[in-house]
């Protein structure tokens, strides 16, 4: 037994050490659909983004959300109105996500007005991709940790470990504005614009559009919700639209309600504004000419043209 | 309690220290607490369940005592009996009542004649055939006068309950299981590192191989109809891998933790994909099963002796009982239907006992490997037939296993099935996955299983352990997903 035991305690650390090496190896040197549970730094939006972000302060509009929110809120049409804007979307950015970019962001921004999209799918969602993503593309620091040990994925231990490493090993070098994402083009201040007209539905395999609420992201958002109010910012809610069959997956009657508690809330799919498919690329974005017309009626909604209200 | 679950892996090292530091000194201590250790196991699901574990475990046990005591051959008889109908009646209503009930009325209804439906919602629980052939082959080899009645209830209890193998097997002979219950057991250094080997090899055919397929696999037999031939073709090969690793994976870890605590289970798969005729490849596959329905089923009704006409019945009853005791679905039906078509020419031409002494490409006798070309059709001609026959068994009707071996046979068979399938799946991963995997199998295949010896270097061996927990954690899923044989 004793030999059992000792030969363990060695093969233990090891084992780790081996595992440490090897995800190094396999993130530097093979393709992205051999590193199947690790995500490792591109040269995507949400690096340029997060890169860009540390540029600004005093802005007066800030969005956060998912794609829906950085490939919908179209900065440029802020900026034409006088506003200083930035769009701090990422793929599939849930609350969790959220609150750690406010965490890291919020007092050197200090915005006026926070235009947050919010659906029922980022709330059901476990936050897994959109954790690897910023872990992978942004700073590494306590927030990224913290975030790592709430989610406690095999997946984000794993991205984590790669980006250890290469924040060790990796010389820095200077991030491009430009992005190497197909038919997307990143304008300064965030907003992806994504030039695909046609209309071509996501498939995907599995429960992608889980209905339950997951507690944690309920927690964090709370948080955000407390973190705008201690710091007197106005935080609007909106959900960006779906295409119909899309929205009706969902329990939308108790997301509203849940979600109208905590502040100002507006449902763009309840506005019989972008019924028609030819608003979208795929059931989930609007194309460039919903986003055009949607980006008005956010305008229109907020009375953002309006001179005598300048956040 | 799923083995591919965190609540596992805590509750086995736990466990181990409790079984060999704190009751280590008494083999009945060792007994109870491998019989709490077990029901907290099968409990962790459905607590409820264990009313049934705990009424069969009396109920075999006390027709055991009665029969030692028992030499009129009319009343061992009746004890015999009693056994077989609580046992298969719990069987038969937790698992078949719907199935004949539906066709029942599904028959009568096809002659114009309208009866009420008295069917049942019932959960099936876990691993209930498992348990239930297991306790059966205990009553029987008592009745039998092959084993000796315990007197030990809690030996027996920890015997029909054991946690490894508890509800997906190996389905345990009580003349293999039961006595190792009685003798004290001491630590084995060499057999404990076998037992972590297996575990790890079991582990990763199940959440890098079968999950990985699973995903392709669900995702092809859900839509049939829209895909092309060649990719029915792929998703039926990932079915292949993934009950294959789904269920020898599950096999492997229960030998390795009993293993680990000192028992030895009988081997359940033996590289089956490698046979060369399809006797070769049911002597490899679901072993214990196999066996026990030879030895309690084939041999009773006769076998292979009497007319040509009783051998081919016995052949054709023994594989349908396999194939509905997996499922009440006709599906199952036939899938054992159609391997006893596949059984039956080797019969006939009394090639059925071939290989039996050697695995391909390797000689146990002489202890060598050797090289014949016509093996290596034979093994691609035995694996194709059981892919064919893995489609009537993942199907949901036989209509729909129909339309898609049909789909498979024209021209889009030629193409190459589109990029992730369309739908995101990781294709070209899980197809190098599939092919590490056969090496690796294939190397292996003289051992009891892939990786039990691997270099004589102590260094090598160590990386390869090490670079297949790298790769548990790199291409796992990391949804935990049951075992599918658990639904049988």
């Amino acid at each position: 037994m004793k030999k059992f035991l000792k030969q363990i305690l060695i093969f233990i650390p090891v084992s780790i050490i081996t595992y440490f090496i090897l995800i190094c190896i396999w993130g530097s040197y093979f393709p992205n659909f051999l590193c199947s549970n690790l995500i490792t730094s591109k040269n995507n939006n949400t690096k340029v983004r997060l890169n860009e972000v540390t540029n600004y302060e005093n802005i007066d509009i800030l969005f956060l959300g998912s794609s829906r929110a950085f490939s919908t809120f179209d900065v440029r049409m802020y900026e034409e109105l006088g506003y200083k804007v930035f769009n701090l979307g990422s793929s599939g950015q849930s609350p969790i996500q959220t609150e750690v970019l406010l965490n890291r962001y919020l007092d050197k921004l200090n915005p006026k007005l926070i235009i947050y999209e919010v659906s029922p799918k980022v709330f059901a969602s476990d936050g897994i991709e959109s954790a690897t993503d910023i872990i992978a593309n942004g700073e590494l620091d306590y927030y990224s940790f913290d975030m790592a040990i709430n989610l406690m994925h095999l997946k984000i231990l794993n991205t984590l470990i790669f980006r250890i490493y290469s924040e060790v090993f990796y010389k820095k070098t200077q991030i491009p504005l430009s992005i190497d994402e197909p038919k997307r083009t990143y304008i300064k201040g965030g907003f992806v614009q994504v030039d695909l007209k046609e209309y071509n539905p996501l498939k995907r395999i599995g429960n992608w559009r889980k209905k339950e609420m997951n507690k944690k992201q309920v927690e964090a958002f709370e948080n955000i919700v407390t973190m705008a109010k201690n710091r007197e910012i106005k935080l609007s809610l909106v959900q960006v639209p779906f295409t119909k069959e899309e929205y009706l997956q969902y329990d939308n009657q108790s997301f509203n309600e849940f979600i109208s508690k905590y502040g100002s809330y507006y449902d763009f799919n309840q506005i019989e504004l972008l019924t028609d498919k030819k608003y979208f690329r795929d059931n989930l974005h609007l194309n460039t000419e919903g986003v055009l017309v949607f980006n008005k009626q956010i305008i229109k909604q907020f009375k953002l043209a309006d001179e005598q209200i300048k956040y | 309690m799923l083995f591919n679950s965190i609540d596992f892996a805590i509750f086995l090292p736990i466990l181990f220290v409790l079984y060999w530091f704190v009751t280590n000194k008494n083999l009945r201590y060792q007994n109870i607490l491998i019989v709490a250790a077990s029901y907290i196991f099968y409990g962790w699901w459905d607590w409820r369940f264990l009313s049934l574990i705990c009424f069969s475990t009396i109920v075999d046990y006390t027709i055991g005592v009665l029969l030692s005591k028992q030499n009129k051959e009319i009343k061992r008889k009746l004890l015999l009996v009693t056994s077989i109908v609580v046992n298969l009646g719990f069987l038969g209503i937790f698992k078949y009542y719907n199935f004949f009930i539906d066709n029942f009325v599904s028959l009568f209804t096809f002659f114009g004649k309208e009866i009420p439906v008295y069917s049942l919602n019932l959960v099936l629980p876990v691993g209930i055939s498992f348990y239930t052939f297991q306790t059966l082959s205990y009553s029987i080899d008592v009745y039998k006068r092959k084993l000796q009645p315990t007197h030990d209830f809690i030996a027996f209890a920890a015997f029909v309950s054991f946690f490894p193998q508890l509800v997906a097997g190996p389905i345990e002979r009580a003349t293999n299981l039961l006595p190792q219950f009685y003798s004290k057991r001491t630590f084995n250094y060499n057999k404990a590192v076998d037992g972590l080997k297996q575990i790890l090899w079991g582990l990763f055919k199940k959440v890098v191989i079968a999950d990985n397929c699973a995903e392709i696999a669900n995702y092809v037999f859900d839509n049939s109809n829209n895909l092309s031939a060649s990719t029915l073709v792929l998703g039926a090969l990932c079915f292949t891998f993934q009950i294959y690793g789904d269920f020898s994976g599950y096999s492997d870890i229960a030998i390795g933790t009993a293993r680990l605590f000192g028992f030895s289970l009988m081997k359940n798969f033996s590289f089956p994909y490698f046979s060369r005729d399809i006797a070769e490849f049911w002597r490899r596959w679901h072993i214990s099963l196999s066996t026990w329905f030879r030895d309690y089923l084939y041999i009773p009704i006769g076998g292979s002796k009497g007319s040509k006409f009783k051998q081919l019945r016995n052949t054709f009853v023994i594989f349908l009982v396999s194939g509905f005791w997996h499922g009440a679905n006709w599906t199952f039906i036939a899938w054992g239907l159609l391997n006893a078509i596949y059984f039956i020419p080797l019969q006939l031409t009394k090639n059925n006992r071939k290989n039996l002494y050697s695995i391909i490409g390797y000689d146990f006798t002489q202890k060598k490997y050797y090289f014949k070309l016509f093996e290596y059709l034979q093994m691609v001609i035995t694996f194709s037939l059981t892919v064919i026959a893995w489609i009537f068994f993942r199907a949901t009707e036989i209509t729909h296993a129909c339309n898609y071996i049909i789909s498979i046979f024209n021209k889009s068979i030629f193409t190459i099935p589109p990029k992730g399938l369309g739908v995101g799946l990781n294709l070209s991963t899980t197809i190098i996955l599939i092919l590490f995997f056969i090496i690796l199998e294939w190397k292996g295949r003289r051992f009891h299983y892939a990786i039990e010896s691997l270099s004589k270097y102590k260094a090598l061996r160590w990386f390869a352990y090490c670079f297949i927990i790298f790769s548990i954690g790199m291409y796992m899923k990391t949804t935990e997903s049951p075992f599918i044989y658990f639904q049988f």
